[in-house]
């Protein structure tokens, strides 16, 4: 809908319902005006927002009863592009709702790009360009494309989603319930994508997005007594509006065996799928319950499939070697069974028993095709298979809770989880897990928590033919275990304290442990360790003020082991062992204050820190020259908030505000990456998006409007 | 104040309202003098509790109407607080233990507050409650919920809290610290609440998401990812938090480590997936920008036939 029809529609509404009963009404508006500066344009200060300058409505409540019913209306950020409008109407029996939310992700302000969008699928590149880039001398390449690149017309990244919904519920009696739900959601807006037309040519390409996603639920309850049915159905279907991304290709102009003129990637297919449900929960003596449900869904992917290549001089060949269909016909069935079985047969002693199994089922055909162009380059033949994975998880666990006084609580569990999977190199594994957790209240303002959990997943046997060709030969190294199906053994540690000893005083800690090994795992990762722990304080001196704070920091280590292996099949030598130990720290905290200072005046200053370090530490047994560590990154945002209110009428407030805040960012990744990137004889062509560091400083004054 | 708002609803603050003697909150006598008492209906209750009564009237529960209840069929005080005769005889006197004989969720255990709400809260949202991790840890529905004070935007769900995620991770601190990394989804912005993707009442699939597996999930919003694809990447169709990291990450698309390192975790091969990208390789485009994604971009899947290493 257009921004102006959304505006007129909603004035009307509001009219209409206002005047029709408004001596009944309740609610409120916030609105005013506020400007903003930023000094440099990064789009981190408006990643998930838009930051208003000039004339603002930030907020809006109305209230009314209607027809024997209430209607209620609520939003933030009208007429912006990250507007949340919804409304409601209930009755006795009857709820309706409906919502609209825009969610812009803005991903870069400073991002250009020589491409010329014929279609936003369509990128093209100037002829002459590729034509002075083929014919000319190669040593004039690079000045060639430097110049071009110079000129580059600028391209905000990001994507905006639109989404719509709305429900019905009604109890229409006789136990009775039901719920429809349908929600339409809309993506647009171009993202940094890859296009590559070999090793030393790599483009980056703008993705342009405009996908739609509709989805429809419909839930019926019946209750009687100490039994719950509910049965549900639904859809949901994706459509891609751009279904594929043909780009030029900057260094050549006329289609040749391995030298494109052009590349074309197939963005992501549409596809549908269905689900029926099944939810029972049946209430039994000694405070029992058994809860079972039962999700069946399908999905389809019916895309039709490109050509093997754009590539003109390529697709004649191709041509004597025929897809083996035209579609992948795709189908994955995914079931679901969860039953549990809770009881209390003591006041003090609890228990459950679940079960649950998930399978995700794979019913796509086997396709074999006769070869690939890859980069739309040249036609490599030989027979590849696709592999239409599937997995599956099953897990059987009890629970025990136990509180032999007031004081104190025990819960214990134990789990185990069987899993299985298609097409990867561990066929199987099994999990044993066991948990325990210990709650000491000894006093009503003093809570201890500490659970410990620890796990051991032992992988099935090594399914060596999958690191291999189809000749047999070895493509990946034998001693590498993937950690997402190698064994792992999992310690897990949480401790809390609780403190409210005095009414004014208010302290909560936490603490978080945990590791991962992959003790059979010779390279790849080995083993991760995190750490988190927070801290957070509100203190009340007086009715007068409110002081809160909060502090928190995590630390995440990974340790992987590698062998370089610059030939074609994996080397099988210690001396080119290298090793990536990489840690990722965050700190944050927070503090708030608020002073009530007369009985019309209040004023609140908030502070945020947040600052997240990356270390990169490489270290090779005798590599020529050895290995060296990356730079380390950091992200820094910090920022300072204040409010004074001030109290005009019992029914107005005034507010003014200003907000300061302070990025900084070093990430060798995302920072000074040329246009043009050229490294020896590699040339890539990037989009620019940098990150930048900036300060912004907002002011505004608002106004609160009750009615 | 929202923190010891939060630990009285858990129960765990102390107890400001605690009466000496016999007569108290939450008592053997005072439950076993309510079974006692009989409905006398609101008119009474907003008697005393008159500015209760104002905020009540535009809440989804005044009116609301239920099949079956020994308070009526329209929801009012007594549905939730029980009979309340014997509390109105005791006419605001505190000593008189009649006064206690009466409901007060402030004072209840956790689990008794979430039976007095299931009364009615048996489906949709709630059909799982029982099972759920909330209700296992004895978190009572008043910790996340307020009924005559809700602060949410617009009411919906009757919340203690504008948003649903300073609820969450007032309990979740672990998750508040996540959400402040650079790479994260929009839930600090208010785009996103973690009721989005957590059902707090629990649900089918693991950690109380609203699927029935992580991927299922994360396709419900981003389902251009959902294929199935012609070419598959394993981990994909398996686990979406195998490389990313929901809550938030200091690196590119909340992935889980730094490009090309995470994909080295899992491909060692030959030539450039097994090259070591250190400092001399700075400007290499297999270390900056997209690394490792600059050309294998269609990292979710292809279903384009020359799609088998994803760069098409």
């Amino acid at each position: 809908m257009k921004r102006s029809m959304r505006i007129a529609a909603m004035i009307a509404a509001g009219t209409l319902l206002g005047w029709s009963t408004l001596a009944r009404a309740d609610g409120y508006v916030t609105g005013g005006t506020q400007y903003w500066y930023q000094s440099l344009e990064e789009a981190k200060y408006q990643e998930f927002r838009e930051v208003p300058q000039g004339l603002f409505i930030e907020s809006f409540l109305y209230r009314n009863p209607l027809l024997g019913g209430h209607v209620r209306a609520w939003g933030a950020n009208l007429l912006r592009s990250d507007e949340y409008i919804a409304g409601d109407f209930h009755k006795p029996r009857w709820t309706a709702e409906v919502s609209y939310r825009e969610t812009p992700h803005n991903l870069s302000f400073v991002s250009s790009t020589g491409y010329a969008f014929v279609e936003p699928g369509i990128q093209t590149l100037p002829d002459a360009l590729q034509s002075a880039v083929q014919t000319g001398p190669d040593a004039s390449d690079v000045t060639i494309l430097s110049d071009f690149l110079n000129n580059a017309r600028p391209l905000d990244l990001g994507i905006r989603t639109d989404a719509l919904g709305a429900r019905l519920k009604g109890r229409p009696g006789q136990g009775f319930k039901f719920e429809i739900a349908g929600s339409r959601r809309n993506r647009s807006g171009y993202k940094a994508y890859g296009g590559s037309f070999g090793f030393n040519n790599v483009v980056e390409t703008a993705e342009p997005v405009r996908q739609s996603m509709a989805q429809g639920e419909a839930k019926v309850t019946y209750t009687k007594k100490k039994l719950t049915m509910e049965g549900l159905f639904g859809l949901s279907a994706f459509d891609n509006h751009e279904g594929t991304l043909t780009f030029d290709n900057p260094n050549r102009l006329v289609d040749s065996v391995s030298a494109p003129s052009r590349g074309r990637i197939d963005l992501y297919p549409d596809n549908r799928q269905w689900r029926v449900g099944a939810n029972l929960a049946l209430m039994l003596p000694h405070r029992s319950s058994l809860d079972g449900a039962f999700e069946y869904a399908q999905t389809r992917q019916d895309d039709s499939w490109l050509p093997y290549t754009i590539n003109s001089a390529v697709f004649a060949r191709t041509d004597s070697f025929p897809l083996p269909g035209t579609n992948t016909n795709g189908r994955v069935d995914l079931t679901t069974i969860n039953l549990r079985f809770t009881t209390h047969p003591f006041a003090h002693v609890g228990g459950t028993l679940r079960f649950r199994d998930h399978h995700y089922d794979n019913k796509t055909p086997v396709h074999t095709l006769a070869g690939q162009v890859p980069y739309d380059g040249s036609w490599a033949a030989g027979e590849v298979e696709t592999h239409p994975v599937s997995n599956r998880q099953t897990v059987s666990g009890a629970d025990l809770n136990w509180s032999p006084i007031r004081q104190a609580s025990l819960y214990g569990t134990a789990e185990f989880t069987h899993r299985e999977h298609t097409y990867r190199e561990i066929g199987a594994d099994n999990e044993l897990a066991g948990e325990g957790k210990l709650v000491l209240r000894p006093k009503t303002w003093l809570t201890a928590m500490g659970r410990y959990r620890y796990g051991d997943r032992d992988a099935d046997e090594l399914d060596i033919e999958e690191y291999e060709t189809d000749t047999g030969a070895l493509e990946e190294q034998p001693g590498l275990r993937r950690f997402d199906v190698a064994s792992r053994i999992q310690n897990l540690g949480e401790a809390s304290l609780s403190w409210t000893g005095m009414s004014s005083l208010a302290t909560t800690l936490n603490f978080r442990y945990l590791r991962n090994e992959y003790h059979e795992t010779v390279m790849g990762l080995q083993d991760d360790m995190q750490k988190s722990a927070a801290v957070d304080v509100v203190y009340t001196p007086s009715d007068r003020i409110d002081l809160e704070g909060t502090f928190g920091y995590a630390w995440i280590y990974t340790n992987q082991a590698s062998r370089t292996s610059n030939v074609g099949v994996p080397v099988q030598a210690d001396t080119l062992n290298w090793r990536a130990r990489l840690y990722d720290e965050i700190v944050n905290a927070t503090g708030n204050v608020g002073f009530h200072a007369t009985k019309k005046v209040d004023l609140n200053l908030t502070y945020f820190y947040e600052r997240s370090p990356g270390t990169y530490r490489l270290t090779s047994v005798k590599l020529t020259p050895p290995a060296q560590d990356l730079p380390g990154t950091w992200y820094r945002r910090q920022g300072v908030g204040t409010e004074l209110r001030y109290k005009l009428t019992t029914v107005a407030d005034a507010a003014l505000r200003w907000a300061w805040e302070e990025y900084d960012a070093n990430d060798f990744a995302s920072q000074d990456i040329p246009l043009l990137l050229v490294t020896g004889s590699t040339r890539a062509i990037f989009l620019g998006d940098n990150t930048q560091d900036y300060i912004a400083n907002a002011v505004s004054l608002v106004v609160t409007r009750r009615f | 104040m929202f923190l010891a708002m939060t630990l009285a609803g858990l129960g765990l603050a102390g107890s400001a309202h605690a009466q000496p003697g016999a007569a108290s909150w939450g008592t053997a006598s005072a439950d076993s003098l309510q079974a006692m008492a009989a409905y006398v209906g609101m008119s009474q209750c907003v008697e005393c509790h008159d500015t209760i009564a104002d905020k009540f009237e535009p809440n989804p529960h005044h009116g609301a109407q239920v099949d079956a209840h020994p308070a009526g069929t329209t929801v009012q005080c007594e549905s939730c607080h029980g009979p309340g005769s014997l509390h109105v005889e005791a006419a605001g006197d505190e000593k008189d233990p009649n006064f206690y004989a009466i409901r007060n969720f402030d004072h209840m255990k956790p689990s008794d507050q979430a039976a007095v709400c299931r009364a009615c809260h048996t489906n949709g949202e709630q059909v799982h409650w029982d099972q759920s991790a909330h209700a296992r840890n004895d978190v009572p529905c008043q910790a996340c919920h307020s009924i005559h004070d809700a602060k949410s935007e617009g009411g919906k769900f009757l919340l203690r809290e504008a948003r649903a995620t300073t609820l969450c991770v007032t309990c979740h601190t672990d998750k508040r610290t996540e959400l402040a990394r650079s790479a994260h989804m929009p839930l600090r912005e208010g785009g996103m609440d973690c009721s989005d993707c957590h059902n707090p009442h629990g649900s089918i699939g693991p950690r109380m998401i609203r699927g029935v597996s992580n991927n299922d999930l994360c396709t419900k919003c981003h389902m251009d990812k959902r294929g199935p694809f012609l070419w598959e990447h394993p981990p994909v169709r398996e686990n979406c938090v195998t490389c990313h990291r929901p809550h938030g990450s200091n690196n590119d698309k909340v992935l889980a480590s730094k490009r090309p390192f995470l994909c080295q975790q899992c491909h060692i091969a030959t030539r450039h997936p097994s090259t070591l990208y250190d400092r001399p390789d700075l400007l290499s485009n297999r270390l900056v920008n997209r690394s490792c994604t600059n050309c294998h971009t269609q990292i979710h899947g292809s279903n384009h036939p020359s799609g088998e290493r994803f760069l098409r």
